[in-house]
Order: C-alpha cells, then structure tokens, then sequence
C-alpha cells in the first residue's frame, strides 16, 4: 500500500463518514444504524493502523538491512 | 525516525466540548461581537466616572453591557461559522501540521482536516438537536485518529524516502522533489519496492 494510497484512502474514509452524520441530520436516527456505522468506523480506523503500523515495520527492515550492507 | 509523529493524544468528543467552550469565549471576546462590547464599556465606562462623578451610572453601565456581552457570548457558541473556525483552530492544535515536500500530498491532508471539522460540527449538531445518546460521539475520535494516522502515514513515509534518498547518495533538497540523475551506490533491497511501487526502483 503506498502513502498516496493510504492519504487518499483516509481522506475517502472521512468523506463517507460526513455523508453519513449529515444523513443522521436529515433523518430520525436508529441505535442500530447509529451502533452499525460507529462499529464500522471502528472497524476501518483498526484496519488502516494494521496497515499503516506494517509498513512502518517494513520501512524500518529495510532500513536496517541497508545499514548493513 | 519512525516516530517522528508517534500517535497523537485523540480528541475525543468529550475533550472536544471542553476546548470548545473556552476557545469560543475567548474568539467571541477576541474577534467577535463580545469584544466590541468589552471596548464600548470601558471607553464609556470613562466619562461616567469621570464626569457624572457617580458609581450608580457606572454600574447600571456596566450592568447592561454585561447582559449584552453574555447574549453575544451565547450566540457564539451556536454560530456555525464561529463554531467552524473554532474547531479548526483546535485540530491544528491537536495535530501540528507539518511541511511536506511531496506536493500532491498537502491539499489532501488539508482537505482531511476540513472535512474533520466538518464531521465534529455535525455531530455536535446531531446530538444537540435530538435527545438521547445516538453513539455518534464516538465518531469524532475515530475521525480524530484517522487523520492522525493519516499524517502520521504521510511524514513516515516522506521520511523513509529522505533516509534513502541519502544513503542512496541522491541530494535531497528541502522543499523539492529528489534528484533523479544521481546514480544510486547502495543496493536497494526489494523491500523498498514492496512498500512504495511507485518509486520505480529495480530489484
């Protein structure tokens, strides 16, 4: 996954999230639709850290492979 | 290297509400309406003393300029664009930003940070308009974290890409995108590759 890809991919994330509170505004809102779309959020938001937390780890191998070489 | 950003402390919507409060008092007497008001009462505040020679003008003065400024200080807080603003200056705050030389990065980093804004705005609308917890609130922390994940992402990754650039033996320059005609004198391992294909480099 490259950084422009992560940056866009969040910022896509955040977009969805807006549309989705704005929905929440024009409409009577539901706990189910309420807890789905806070699970969802949670669930995306722990997805990107996996990734973004092994890329890190790989950057700092490939690092440290360098440094001895 | 890695750390340089580290995880950021989260806004949470609690926290959020309490930054709120303070930030918008202080942006209604600073720019806004209650500050004119506190500038009114002391330059009227002046002759009264001085020339009616009275207290009781003073504080009738004092008194009424005080109801208007709690009415201006009040309508603040449900001001979109004072409230807009006011986040803003809160998430910048939170998350400082940094300089990035990567320029197709910035806009959308900033264009993240608005619409954060946009989403802790609404939900403090939602949740002030309909009764009952709806849960969104802890919406605001997740959006929270993911735009520091973001920029966390987007600085490591610069930063990877400076490291390299120098043990590569490329000049980095600040501000600008790396040199290409350098050659590099450092095998790059296909790692690198496997993290950014975009950089092209060759295994």
């Amino acid at each position: 996954m490259n950084q422009e890809r992560v940056v866009v991919e969040i910022l896509e994330q955040l977009e969805t999230l807006l549309l989705q509170v704005v929905q929440f505004e024009l409409r009577p809102w539901n706990v189910v639709e309420s807890a789905e779309l806070v699970r969802e959020s949670a669930e995306n938001l722990s997805r990107l850290q996996r990734d973004v937390a092994a890329r890190e780890q790989l950057a700092r191998r490939v690092i440290a492979e360098m440094a001895h070489q | 290297m890695m750390d340089a950003v580290g995880f950021q402390p989260r806004l949470t919507d609690r926290s959020l509400r309490k930054v709120l409060r303070r930030e918008v008092l202080r942006f209604s007497l600073t720019r806004g309406e209650t500050g004119l008001l506190v500038f009114i009462w002391s330059i009227g505040l002046i002759p009264l003393v001085l020339a009616a020679g009275t207290l009781l003008y003073a504080g009738l003065w004092s008194g009424a300029t005080l109801i208007l400024a709690v009415l201006s200080a009040r309508s603040s807080f449900s001001n979109h664009r004072v409230l807009a603003q006011v986040i803003s200056r809160v998430v910048d705050r939170s998350l400082p930003q940094h300089h990035l030389s990567n320029q197709s990065i910035s806009p959308i980093l900033a264009k993240s940070r608005v619409v954060f804004g946009e989403i802790a705005l609404k939900v403090l609308q939602v949740e002030q308009h309909q009764s009952g917890d709806a849960g969104l609130h802890r919406l605001v922390g997740e959006a929270h974290s993911l735009l520091a994940l973001q920029q966390q992402s987007a600085v490591q990754a610069e930063e990877f890409e400076r490291a390299l650039a120098v043990v590569r033996g490329d000049s980095p320059i600040p501000g600008s995108s790396r040199s290409h005609t350098a050659k590099p004198n450092v095998p790059v391992s296909c790692s690198t590759k496997r993290i950014w294909p975009e950089s092209g480099r060759k295994c």
